[in-house]
Parts: structure tokens; sequence; C-alpha cells
């Protein structure tokens, strides 16, 4: 076996499973859990790249609703006007279900690269500016972004853009949740991607010491803005319906809480935090009108005794965890 | 000098809003010299390393770095044409352990960039393994093997410095400027300092130039000092020429300096 193939197996040892699993779910879950399960999914892409950008690299952006937003929407415009014509091509040669995927992945292509367009455009002024005023300008740009689409009757403006077709389920989510965890996790995990953390603990440092800073940044925008895209891509051809209110500043904020409380420069913890902030509110839905208060109490709470976030930048490793139990039995 | 300078500035000034730091400042470094820049405090000894290596470009004059020039190099590009620094004012990447500030350093090494990373290709495998060797190999010579995993924000003040030199070395440059490197520490480490940066010298076949207040230090390590008051240089010479100077004992001891 070269040592190239045996990554390449467990990839699709590890499709092939999910598959399996979302072929499960599709039929036995409660419609109900499927669609916070899906969703949860979302919110994991989004918190970690936005983790690439907030925690790792150290950028303070709040313009993550955006760059979904400009993904939801470019790939809903590719899959309403093109999904005919799509269809009509592929579905005599490879049949319906081959021409949905391939309809799906030319929509979340587009929007993704769009979204990582608007994240270059946003990311290469904005790096002039440091933390409280590059907040304010990713700010500005979300918002932006969501008076641009109200007032786009291609995609519907004000009343909503519908008739998305339902192409987008576990399977697709979770298939993304992976690439989007497996990138992140391999760009800062290397000793190359060492850097971002680095531009992030002292940019000019990090210059002096032959790092193009800039570079990094820009990247961090690149990458976290293009999973942004997916994300958002995800969200239309799950919901089949989109609204520019679901992409305020507020879900920016939603996005930047998870990021916080998981830990800035923890995947896993960012994981964690996704799943827990899509079902908390769900729970609490007798007291929804309470919701709100709930988060911010629970971020007073946690930035009162974990200001780094629950898992800091340390990551939740089975490995690492049964080494420091077997070094603790060897001392005992 | 017969040899061409490694290192020549011509004429350079900074001035920040009207103040002059560094006016019209002349330097030439040849290859495999050790050079002490001391003057007191407030001289401009900081603000020359922050212009040689690209942080406040001059405003007039030129540094020339082995023959070709400097003029709009951006830090990280100076630092790549072989300029490392260390820092008065310690600017580890704090929240890292010791061992990956250097290890993010050893460019060369690490030839592949973010995508190999990415897609884990054969040839970034090869960079990695041969960045860890570099980082672990510069972290023993600084006496620093111990404390690997520690974050460099909870290593020792001296530890530190260690880690600095560690880290700029780890950018293989051709020459190393050391702002204060023996700050803060005591004397025995001072010592031990000092006979670490000949030994570095000698290995990675470096040029120096070094920012030092301990006398002792400098006077024993380097084989020429210049001088500083006020943003210029106001003597240069063996390190005997220099402290008998007339110049330099008003620098540091006002006019009267012959009666204290």
């Amino acid at each position: 076996m070269t040592p190239l193939a045996r990554p390449w197996m467990r990839g699709a040892g590890a499709v092939a499973a999910l598959g399996a699993l979302a072929w499960l779910l599709d039929r036995h879950l409660n419609a109900y859990y499927y669609q916070v399960l899906v969703l949860i999914g979302i919110n994991v892409i989004l918190a970690v790249s936005l983790n690439l950008i907030n925690g790792f690299t150290g950028l303070f952006s709040i313009g993550h609703a955006g760059f979904m937003a400009i993904g939801a929407y470019a790939a809903a415009a590719v899959s309403v006007y093109g999904g005919a014509a799509l269809h009509g091509t592929l579905d005599p040669i490879l049949g319906a279900a081959v021409g949905d995927a391939v309809l799906l992945l030319a929509a979340l292509a587009a929007g993704a690269v769009l979204a990582a367009g608007a994240g270059l455009v946003v990311g290469i002024p904005a790096l002039r500016l440091k933390s409280d005023y590059l907040a304010i300008a990713t700010l500005g740009f979300g918002e932006i972004i969501r008076v641009i689409i109200l007032n786009l009757d291609v995609v519907g403006g004000a009343r909503g853009f519908g008739d998305i077709p339902a192409l987008a389920g576990f399977f697709w989510v979770y298939l993304f949740v992976g690439i989007t965890l497996v990138t992140v996790h391999r760009m800062v995990r290397s000793a190359r991607g060492l850097a971002f953390l680095a531009v992030r603990e002292d940019d000019l440092a990090a210059e002096v010491m032959g790092i193009d800073a800039t570079r990094y940044k820009v990247t961090a925008f690149l990458v976290g803005s293009f999973f942004a895209g997916i994300a958002g891509g995800l969200f239309a051809h799950f919901l089949t319906y989109l609204h520019t209110n679901s992409f305020t500043f507020l879900r920016s904020i939603e996005i930047i809480v998870m990021v916080v409380l998981g830990g800035m420069g923890s995947l896993t913890g960012s994981v964690a935090s996704a799943a827990l902030l899509t079902v908390l509110p769900e729970l609490l839905r007798p007291l929804k009108d309470y919701r709100m208060v709930i988060y911010s109490a629970l971020l007073i709470v946690l930035m009162l005794t974990r200001p780094q976030g629950v898992l800091g930048d340390r990551e939740l490793e089975v490995r690492s965890w049964l080494a420091r139990r077997r070094r603790r039995e060897e001392a005992a | 000098m017969i040899a061409p300078p490694l290192l020549e500035a011509r004429d350079c000034t900074v001035a920040f809003a009207g103040l002059r730091a560094v006016s019209g400042l002349n330097l030439r470094i040849a290859p495999g010299e050790v050079v002490g820049l001391i003057g007191p405090n407030g001289a401009g000894k900081t603000t020359v390393f922050n212009m040689l290596t690209g942080i406040y470009p001059p405003q007039s004059g030129e540094v020339v770095f082995a023959g070709r020039s400097l003029r709009g190099r951006r830090p990280a590009q100076v630092n790549r044409a072989g300029i490392a620094r260390t820092f008065q004012n310690i600017r580890l990447f704090a929240n890292l352990t010791a061992y990956e500030n250097v290890l993010l350093c050893c460019h060369s090494a690490l030839r592949a960039g973010l995508a190999a990373a990415t897609l884990r290709t054969a040839a970034h495998a090869r960079c990695e393994a041969q960045a860890r060797d570099e980082a672990r190999a510069l972290l023993a010579e600084l006496g620093l093997e111990r404390v690997h995993e520690v974050r460099a924000n909870h290593l020792s003040y001296g530890d530190q410095r260690r880690l600095e030199i560690a880290r700029a070395l780890a950018t293989r440059p051709r020459l190393l400027l050391l702002d204060e490197p023996t700050a803060g520490m005591n004397p025995s480490e001072k010592t031990a300092l000092a006979d670490t940066v000949d030994e570095l010298r000698e290995r990675h076949d470096l040029t120096m130039l070094l920012i030092e207040h301990d006398m002792r230090v400098v006077m024993g390590v380097s084989q020429r000092i210049v001088v500083m008051d006020h943003g210029e240089v106001i003597a240069e010479g063996t390190p005997q020429q220099v402290r008998g100077d007339p110049r330099v004992i008003e620098a540091y001891l006002g006019e009267d300096g012959e009666t204290a």
C-alpha cells in the first residue's frame, strides 16, 4: 500500500459510513430532530470557519452573516434559475439523483466562490485596520450586503426568496462539516499554519521574522468566507426559503458567541458550542422570549469564569486524553 | 575595510514628527564582524534596528544589504533577505510553546505552502520533518531543550531572551541584530550568554550587531564599537579606543564627566 492510498481509503470509508447513516436518518428520524441536527451541522461550519478568522488569526470580524448571505443567495439563484436547464441536460443521461447532486455542488461552488471573493474584497482594505476598527468595518460590510440583497428583486427582495429546491440534507451538510474541519485543522495545525497564530500573537514580530502577515490575514478571510458561503448554500437548500432577516448582524453575533464560548483557537470547542447553542434555544422554547437573556447570562458567566472559553485553545482529542490517562496511571 | 561590507547604511535619517531619532547615520559592517552599538538611553539605537529591519524605513539615505538596496522592502522581505533580530522588550509569540515559536520561523525548511499542508502532500511531510529537526536542534543549541513544550510567556526571563535568539536564528539570517540580549539577566547568565553568542557566530557564520548596556559584555564580545548619542554616531573604533574617547565619556557622564 502506498502511503497516499491509506488516507484516501479512510476518507472514502468515512463518506460511505456517513452515507449509510444519512440513509437511516432520512427515513427514520422525526422531522423536528432532523432539522435541529442539520442546523447544528450548518452552525458548526460557520463557527469553525469564523474561528479561523477570529480565533486563530485574531481578526475580530462581525461580518460572518454577510458572507453566509452571499453564499446562500448566490447558491439559491444558481439552482432556481439554472436548475431546469441543468436537470434537462443531465437527468436523461445520469438520472435525477446525480442531477440533484451536480446541481447542489454547482450552486454551493458558486456561493462559496462569491463569498470568498467578498472576503478578499473586505479583507484587503480591512487589514489596514486594527481590532475594534476592523470589527466595526466588518459589521458595516455585513449590513451593506443585507441591504443590497433586500433590494435585489431577482432574489425576491423584501418578500424573501422561495421555491429553492430542497437538495441539501444530513448527508451533504455533514460531508461539508467534515471537509471544513479537516481543511481548517490541517491548515492551522501544520508548522506553516502556525504562522496564523503568530500573526494573532504579534503581527509586527511575525513580520520581522519573515512572515507575510498580510498574506495570512487575507488567507484567513478568504478561507473563512469560502466556508461561510458553503454554509449559506446548504442553509438555502435545506430550508428552501431565504429572507434577509436570517442574516442580520445578530446572526454574526451568534456565530461569534459560538466561537468565544467554545474557545478562540479550539476547533473541537467550536463544534461543541455550535451544537450546544443550536440545541439550547430549542430546549428553551417554552421560555422563548428569554432565549437572548439566557444567552447573555451564559456569556457573562463564562467570561467571568473562563475568559479563554470552555476549551481555551486546546482540543478535545481522544488520543491526548488516552495519553494523559496513561501518564497518570504510570505516575500512580 | 577591503571586503565589501555585508551591511551599509548611507546617510540615513529617521524622524518622528520633527524629532530626528536617527540623523545622517553611516554604518558599515563587514562579513563576520561583531559590532557593538552603545550609547545613552534615547540615543536612537533601537530606532537603528527598526530602520535596518524595515519597520521604519529611512526618510532619506539608503540601507544596502549584501550589495542590494533594501529600499521599499517590508520587514518580512528584509528578513527573507537575511537580516533577523531580537527585541529589547521581548516580543515572543506568547501563547505558543518554545518549540512552536522556533518551528514556525524555519522558513527555509517550510518551503511547501499552506495548500500542500491542507492536502498533506509528500513534499509537505518532508518539509515538516526537516523543520521539526531544525527547531529541535536550535532549541538544544540555546540550552532550551527542557522547555520545548512550555508556553513562551511561562518561561523565565533569561530563557525568553534565549528563545528570541533561537527564533531569529531559525530564519537563517546572515546578519543578526541583538537588542540588549542580556538585559535583566544576572551576572552568571550574562557570561553564559556572551559565550553562547561567540559559539553561535562561529557555527552559523553570522555577522552581528548588538545593542548592549553591560560594558563588560559588549567590550568582550565586539570587535568594534559604534557609539551613538542624539541620533548621531559620535565615536567608532575598537573597544580600547572607544573607552578612552572624551566624546564618549561626555555623552555618558555629561560635560563635567572628567571631574566625576
